[in-house]
């Protein structure tokens, strides 16, 4: 059979590949409408993410399959059963691989000239690194004004904070940035608050807009964490304070138009 | 409706485009040619204009988005900081506000505004 065919012949879409491609798309919705609508736990959340990003890229990934097995005269030709089986496992590795070593490394590669090395930034983050966290977490600079700041814990460490922050915090304030992202990184969070990034490469996530919903816990146990290295709550609070006032002048400032 | 009140404003020249702290704001970067957020939040406090770091950073971010400002950043002893300046002088500015203010005019009344700007200004150099 040559390409041509092959592609074509994984295009049509039997009885079974039908079914399965609507199940795929229909419970893809239904875990995105689940992240939207029901209170669940932070794990649940995580497993509902990967559900949905998994479910809906799974009629790509089962044509491919199809089309890689044909071509190649695999084992996985010779009957859907097979076909099924090998495009789950690619579904689960791929949805895996994406989420905890593609799009770190994507970050990485596209601030790697913005890494911090040295200064004051880079000392007190090595100086507040407790066991057993694995290795001094990279910092990075974000070119933007608005104050940013996330973490992650996947190939390797890495805190990234913008300008803008370090523009409108104090010392203690930066400070206490750090440290809620240092305490994210020990707590794993930095998990949760990753996958629901991927939640952006998913066409269907338009319809449902998302905040923060089902990272509170994280945020606050970050916060304490934060609150406890500084023995006071005051600048986690007053920092909060600042980023929550810029975001809200700057929504305010973009609906009022400029003349 | 925007546009007409701040034309009424008494402050004239750029104010009657720019929102006060705006023009304030232009008004120090020509005169310190380059400054940070902070720098800045510090000249309009000594002018005693009541106004908060952030609305100084939203302020320079949104002048920045409209390019009517550059900035950089740059790392010093206090850690690293955007460097803000003008895009371009104050006159420089101005002309590029009438310049938008006439297209804008032409482009709604055609004819009509090119006609009266020919016979306002016919013969004046």
């Amino acid at each position: 059979m040559g390409f041509a065919e092959t592609c074509v012949s994984g295009l049509i879409l039997s009885d079974a590949k039908l079914v399965f491609a609507i199940a795929s798309v229909s419970l893809s919705v239904a875990a995105l409408l689940a992240i939207k609508y029901l209170s669940v736990s932070s794990r649940a959340r995580l497993g509902l993410i990967y559900t949905h990003l998994g479910t809906l890229f799974f009629p790509a990934i089962l044509f491919t399959t199809h089309v890689a097995c044909t071509g190649m005269n695999l084992a996985c030709s010779q009957g859907f059963g097979r076909l099924f089986i090998y495009s789950v496992t690619a579904t689960a590795a791929l949805t895996g691989v994406a989420g905890f070593f593609i799009i770190p490394a994507l970050y990485h590669a596209l601030y790697r000239q913005n890494r911090v090395s040295r200064g004051w930034m880079h000392s007190f983050v090595r100086k507040h690194v407790l066991e057993p966290l694995s290795g001094m977490p990279r910092i990075y600079l974000l070119n933007s004004a608005r104050p940013v700041a996330f973490s992650f814990k996947a190939i390797a460490s890495s805190i990234f904070i913008s300008v803008g922050m370090l523009d409108i915090l104090s010392r203690k304030e930066t400070e206490a940035v750090l440290l809620h992202e240092i305490g994210h990184i020990r707590n794993r969070s930095s998990v949760m608050k990753v996958s629901s990034m991927l939640l952006k490469f998913s066409p269907l996530s338009f319809l449902a807009h998302f905040g923060p919903h089902g990272i509170e816990e994280e945020e606050r146990l970050a916060d304490r964490f934060a609150s406890d290295i500084q023995g006071t709550k005051r600048h986690v609070v007053s920092a909060k304070r600042k980023i929550t006032r810029f975001l809200e002048e700057r929504r305010y400032n973009s609906l009022q138009g400029w003349n | 409706m925007v546009a007409s009140k701040r034309a009424n404003r008494p402050e004239g020249g750029i104010g009657s485009v720019l929102s006060p702290l705006e023009t304030d704001v232009m008004h120090l970067l020509w005169k310190k040619k380059a400054a940070k957020v902070r720098e800045i939040h510090v000249e309009l406090r000594k002018r005693k204009r009541s106004v908060a770091l952030t609305s100084v950073a939203v302020i320079l971010d949104r002048l920045h988005e409209k390019k009517a400002v550059t900035r950089k950043a740059e790392t010093g002893r206090g850690g690293t900081h955007y460097i803000y300046s003008a895009a371009s002088s104050k006159e420089e500015f101005e002309e590029s506000i009438i310049d938008s203010m006439v297209k804008k005019m032409i482009d709604n009344f055609g004819s009509v505004a090119v006609n009266y700007f020919n016979e306002r200004f016919a013969g004046k150099k």
